[in-house]
């Protein structure tokens, strides 16, 4: 493959990894430079097992040598259509099109071309694989699935390909969307009640699953629920520090457990877990109000959205609303309001700044729009105000 | 036969397996039988023969002529005084005659691109009627993203308005998201309506779908005391066995409820319509902008004891009849090559031969950055008369001179050629709404001006009982008979629709007639 092909082809691969290209002609034209007959539709992530070893006491020099190696070998072991690029150190990302591809999981070349992979470098990889998208601009969405799943792959062990699709919909859907929801939501509402009630639900209905699914079906069942706990917990609050200790132990109790009914034990205690999560400090949520306080104070000279700040803080925009009018009585935008006004009437006093400046500093980009706000906060405009003070 | 399995390809169909292509149940062709009878039929078909297809299924193909189409059909048709939906539900169970929505059956479907722009112009005159020429900072609450409604959110965003679309099937909602066709799915309706105002706010086009029943959320609404700038629906509810659910149960126990028992499903789906018209009803009393978008929601509301739902205008008659009376409408044209770039060349073609109609260069960029193809590529664009026919000569020429990779189908949706008082045809001048003649006329004179297929059906968009309409497609390819086919068919075609609303009483369609010399003296 010629120079600028290869660069065409990895342009491509990024610019649809990361979901960076919107236009439809635009994207046409890119597959066309890039010598494809069609956009790819699905992503698949290949992680070398056993990185941490392999690259222990590495040079940069050895790493760079070796990803040109791999590089190379999925050049020559992939088939036209497909295009690749590295999203890490240790791993890829390779698109494909389905419709290169025979009916159903079956047919996918996957398992062939790993073993020729791994043959070729004698490593070994894991495959996640995400779901399919006709519109290559939400291959986005695709990479994500298929890293969601490789990493669900490496915790769970088991098969080394790993389906998004197998593993969160159809008959083999770990939980049910809805259970998934209504647990979320417990646990956000700190509804202790609701939350056991939930819980004993999806033990009840996981019982029979679990007995009758395979060691890494049912390894794979516990995740999603560990899942669902760890997601709602740091929307509501707690932070990632605080949360990697029960992180740890749940991940280490499912690498040693060894059969299922080892497992019945960690649906148990991951219902304990959550009630206790949610039961463990309400000081969370001040402590999360303070931080996000903190940021609008740091920030206030910048254009932010409400959803700007909620992502700040882990949280969906709607609850992070509601939780910061609970707790100081106002909404974010009239905090921050509030916060501007402060501190444009400081920089009046104290500067010699023009209103229209003091109006940038504190996030104005329109001065009289700022001065309005001001008249409407202090009963005078600021010039007036300067003049007075 | 592209078109038949292009209509059928999983990308295009709402139900491939099924041969449900649009519209609830608008199918393609009748069974897996008849669509393989086809298929076969298509296949041997001669220059000089002529395929028929009754509903769906293949009976015979004639011996005919070059000029002649290569295939007619036609649909779902009944006997007047039997032409209601029991009555075609009966037969269609007994396997007789199939329901083929608008271009289902006869193959000119091609996604949601296809009601794209005419989604985005009755948009862009709703904003033109009521809020000086644009959406911004205003929103439009609507609900159904099947095949027809999953045009709104972009329609929607084209003239840069916010849209909250309620949609009950979860699956559709991922699938129009999942398809850059609507921009996200809202986890409740706190959210939602955070999501609509946060963008209001800052007058940005955003696009925010819902899973919920329509009804319910529109009562929700009233009750927080929230009102859009435009409420209206494109939910199935020409359809109220199979294609409505009705607010108080769920996606999966209406399905089991509509084979368990259709009676009692028809009945709650009829006092659920009242309830979800009076919403709208409410909301346009509380000074939204409310229109029918020709889902026949109006009528099957009045037929179950709410007579003044017909308060709320139809779109066509509000909104787009002026194009209809100078021959504009939704014109398409299909790659049979499958390569985008020839739908590509014909764009850069129409971008630099019409420049300075600002609508169609409008459409065709935010066609090319925004529209994904969905099965052959395809481009619709409304175009008058003498827009398609430099097109034509266009398409003839590119062909002859290799620049095509195949030949193209041209072909438009059925609102020029119909007969539909509760929609189209709603409110004409004379009063000739339900005056069936006209797609009759259109059918026989296309098949007479070249059309490759003619198809004649009923019941398109509103239900049975409520339109008569005519499909047409003709293939254009290198060759000098095609080019005389293609020409005279998309006078024919467009000319019928001119002097149909000539007729009908409208000056500028009459000053159209006469220039193109349509008018009988």
């Amino acid at each position: 493959m010629d120079s600028f092909l290869g660069r065409m082809r990895q342009e491509l691969a990024y610019n649809l990894t990361f979901g960076l290209e919107a236009s439809v002609r635009e994207l046409w034209e890119m597959v066309r430079r890039a010598g494809l007959q069609y956009p790819p539709s699905i992503v698949t992530v290949w992680e070398v097992s056993g990185a941490e070893t392999l690259f222990r006491d590495r040079s940069e020099l050895w790493k760079v040598s070796w990803r040109r190696e791999l590089k190379k070998t999925f050049d020559s072991v992939l088939d036209n259509n497909a295009i690749h690029c590295f999203i890490s150190d240790r791993a890829l990302a390779v698109l494909f099109n389905n419709h290169d591809w025979g009916p159903g999981d079956d047919s996918s070349p996957l398992p062939e071309l790993k073993r020729r992979i791994e043959n070729l470098l004698a490593l070994k990889f894991v495959v996640g694989v995400g779901r399919v998208y006709p519109d290559a601009r939400q291959l986005g969405m695709s990479f994500h699935e298929a890293r969601q799943t490789a990493e669900r792959v490496r915790i769970v062990g088991g098969q080394d390909i790993g389906f998004f699709d197998a593993m969160s919909e159809g008959d083999d859907e770990p939980l049910l969307e809805t259970e998934k929801l209504a647990l979320k939501r417990a646990i956000q509402k700190n509804d202790r009640r609701e939350t056991a009630l939930v819980i004993q639900k999806i033990k009840e209905m996981l019982s029979d699953r679990l007995d009758n699914a395979n060691l890494s079906g049912a390894k794979t069942v516990i995740f999603e629920l560990l899942s669902v706990v760890s997601i709602a917990s740091l929307e509501s609050g707690r932070t990632l520090e605080e949360l990697f200790p029960y992180f740890l132990e749940w991940i280490t109790k499912l690498r040693l457990a060894k059969e299922v009914s080892d497992l019945h034990e960690m649906i148990a205690s991951a219902g304990e877990k959550v009630l206790v999560l949610r039961n463990h400090d309400r000081s969370l949520e001040a402590r999360m109000i303070t931080r996000a306080k903190e940021f609008l104070e740091n920030h206030l000279g910048e254009d932010l959205t409400l959803s700007d700040i909620a992502k700040r803080q882990f949280l969906s925009p709607c609850y992070f609303s509601r939780l910061f009018k609970q707790s100081t009585g106002q909404t974010v935008m009239e905090f921050l309001t509030a916060l501007r006004m402060a501190k444009g009437k400081e920089l009046l006093e104290k500067t010699n700044q023009p209103v229209s400046q003091v109006a940038g500093t504190v996030g104005y980009s329109d001065p009289n729009y700022f001065s309005r706000v001001f008249k409407r906060h202090f009963g005078m405009a600021p010039s007036e105000y300067r003049a007075k003070y | 036969m592209r078109l038949l399995l292009n209509s059928l390809d999983p990308e295009v169909a709402e139900c491939p397996e099924e041969l449900i292509v649009y519209g609830g149940t608008g199918k393609a062709a009748r069974d897996r039988e008849s669509a393989e009878g086809i298929r076969k039929e298509l296949t041997q078909l001669k220059d000089d023969e002529t395929l028929l297809i009754q509903s769906g299924k293949p009976v015979a193909v004639f011996p005919s002529h070059p000029f002649a189409p290569r295939v007619i059909m036609a649909g779902s048709l009944l006997v007047p005084s039997y032409s209601d939906y029991d009555t075609f539900s009966r037969l269609e169970r007994r396997g007789l005659t199939a329901f083929g929505q608008t271009t289902a059956s006869c193959w000119a479907y091609i996604g949601s691109q296809g009601v794209m722009e005419g989604t985005a112009n009755t948009y862009g005159e709703v904003a033109r009627r009521h809020f000086g020429g644009t959406l911004r900072g205003r929103w439009v609450l609507t609900a159904g993203l099947g095949g027809m409604g999953s045009a709104q959110p972009l329609g929607v965003e084209y003239n840069d308005g916010v849209v909250l679309a309620v949609e009950v099937d979860e699956s559709k909602v991922d699938r129009r998201v999942r398809n850059s066709l609507c921009q996200m799915k809202a986890a409740d309706l706190d959210e939602a309506l955070f999501l609509v105002r946060e963008a209001v706010g800052r007058k940005e086009a955003r696009s925010v779908a819902l899973v919920g029943n329509a009804a319910q959320v529109f009562r929700d609404l009233l009750k927080r005391g929230v009102t859009p700038d435009v409420v209206t629906d494109q939910t199935a509810a020409h359809d109220l066995l199979n294609g409505y659910v009705p607010a108080g149960i769920s996606l999966p126990e209406a399905v089991k409820l509509r084979a368990d028992a259709p009676e009692k499903y028809l009945d709650l789906s009829r006092r659920g319509i009242v309830e979800h018209v009076k919403a709208m009803m409410e909301f346009m009393h509380r000074g939204a902008v409310v229109f029918d978008y020709g889902n026949n929601i109006r009528h099957q509301a009045v037929a179950a004891g709410l007579p003044e739902a017909f308060e709320i205008p139809g779109f066509v008659s509000a909104y787009l009849r002026d194009y209809f009376c100078v021959g504009r409408g939704p014109f398409r044209w299909i790659a049979l090559s499958g390569q985008p770039e020839d739908i590509y060349a014909l764009d850069e073609f129409i971008l630099a031969e019409f420049k300075d109609d600002e609508e169609i260069t409008h459409w065709i960029h935010f066609a090319q950055e925004r529209i994904p193809f969905q099965g052959l590529p395809a481009r619709t664009c409304w175009l008058n008369l003498d827009q398609r026919l430099r097109l034509v000569q266009v398409i003839t020429d590119l062909l002859r001179q290799g620049k095509l990779a195949a030949p193209l189908a041209l072909t438009r949706d059925h609102m020029g050629s119909v007969a539909s008082p509760w929609r189209e045809t709603e409110k004409m001048p004379d009063g000739s709404d339900s005056i069936a003649d006209w797609p009759v006329l259109g059918g026989l004179l296309n098949a007479i001006s070249g059309a490759s297929l003619v198809s004649i059906q009923q019941g398109g968009g509103v239900g049975v009982g409520y339109s008569l309409h005519t499909g047409m497609t003709v293939i254009v390819d290198a060759s000098e008979i095609s080019a005389k086919k293609a020409q005279q068919v998309t006078v024919s075609d467009v000319g019928l629709g001119i002097i149909r609303h000539a007729d009908a009483g409208y000056t500028s369609a009459q000053r159209m007639s006469r220039q193109y010399g349509f008018h009988v003296d």
